[in-house]
């Protein structure tokens, strides 16, 4: 299965987590962290790393979410992309991760990337 | 001609607040980064161009000495620029070297052992003080510390105060 990471500015991310469960019930294999004001980048890009390390061990594939691209945890997850060539979504929204946890145990992470990134935006709505 | 619309020293270089308050407003059309380090990592200088991908701006990561010579060559040319340091000895070369910059802003340095805290993202070593001390009685740059542009805005003279 696999491993979801989000990483957002403020803990944004960890609340949305808690939204995808709060809809779909508890999910194995998700983390999301915070990046606060004063926390230092390199600390998270190390936390990041021990990650994204131990699933590859596992066999594992990650895929990062963050929340703007340009910002410290876009750097982070495109830090690893370059390195690990991990994944990464930009813009991480509920209806995006809905999709993802819904299909996560079928899907190949290309095709999970695909679905996340047109229910990221089919879910936006002008009404 | 270019112009350096703002010159800031931020040990995270592109990051939210610069991709989404200090870049809008100053007209900038680019942002160089100004780092031998990271000049020379080639992962690193495609995590920052790829971090401004969908800004429209121009990114480059350059050495001390290609900086130099983009400015001595074309002054930078068609861009109006941010120029991003990881750190204040880089400007101090920079700046000997004849770079034209005439306003500094500390935006973010993150704390260390010796350092102490003179807005909330900048913590400042005695020597880094006294490098903005030097770039701004030998060179004329009028140094501030600000992390956004509509937070409280220090002078070098109240920031020195903090240390003592």
């Amino acid at each position: 299965m696999v491993y979801v990471l989000i990483i957002t500015h403020g803990c944004f991310g960890k609340e949305l987590l808690k939204s995808v469960e709060l809809i779909m019930g508890e999910q194995q294999d998700a983390k999301a962290i915070c990046l606060n004001l004063g926390d230092e980048v390199e600390a998270l890009r190390n936390e990041v790393e021990d990650i994204i390390i131990k699933n590859k061990n596992l066999s594992k594939e990650t895929i990062i979410f963050v929340d703007v691209l340009g910002g410290s945890p876009s750097n982070v997850a495109l830090y690893m992309s370059n390195k690990y060539g991990t994944k990464v979504i930009t813009g991480v929204n509920l209806p995006m991760l809905l999709e993802l946890f819904a299909s996560r145990n079928t899907d190949t992470v290309e095709e999970l990337i695909d679905k996340a990134f047109k229910s990221g935006i089919g879910g936006i709505n002008k009404i | 001609m270019g112009e350096i619309v703002l010159a800031r020293v931020d040990d995270r270089l592109i990051h939210g607040q610069v991709m989404t308050k200090w870049s809008r407003g100053l007209g900038c059309n680019a942002i160089f980064v100004i780092d031998d380090v990271i000049s020379k990592d080639p992962l690193m200088k495609n995590v920052y161009s790829m971090s401004a991908l969908t800004s429209g701006l121009t990114i480059k990561v350059l050495s001390v000495d290609e900086v130099m010579q983009n400015w001595k060559e074309t002054k930078f040319g068609k861009y109006k620029v941010i120029l991003l340091f990881k750190n204040i000895e880089t400007v101090k070369r920079v700046v000997s070297e004849g770079l034209n910059i005439q306003k500094l802003n500390i935006g973010g340095i993150s704390k260390k052992e010796n350092s102490k805290f003179v807005i909330p993202s900048v913590a400042l070593t005695k020597s880094d003080a006294e490098i903005l001390e030097e770039l701004n009685e030998k060179y004329g740059v009028e140094v501030t510390f600000q992390m956004l542009p509509d937070t409280k805005k220090v002078s070098l003279a109240d920031a020195l105060k903090t240390l003592d």
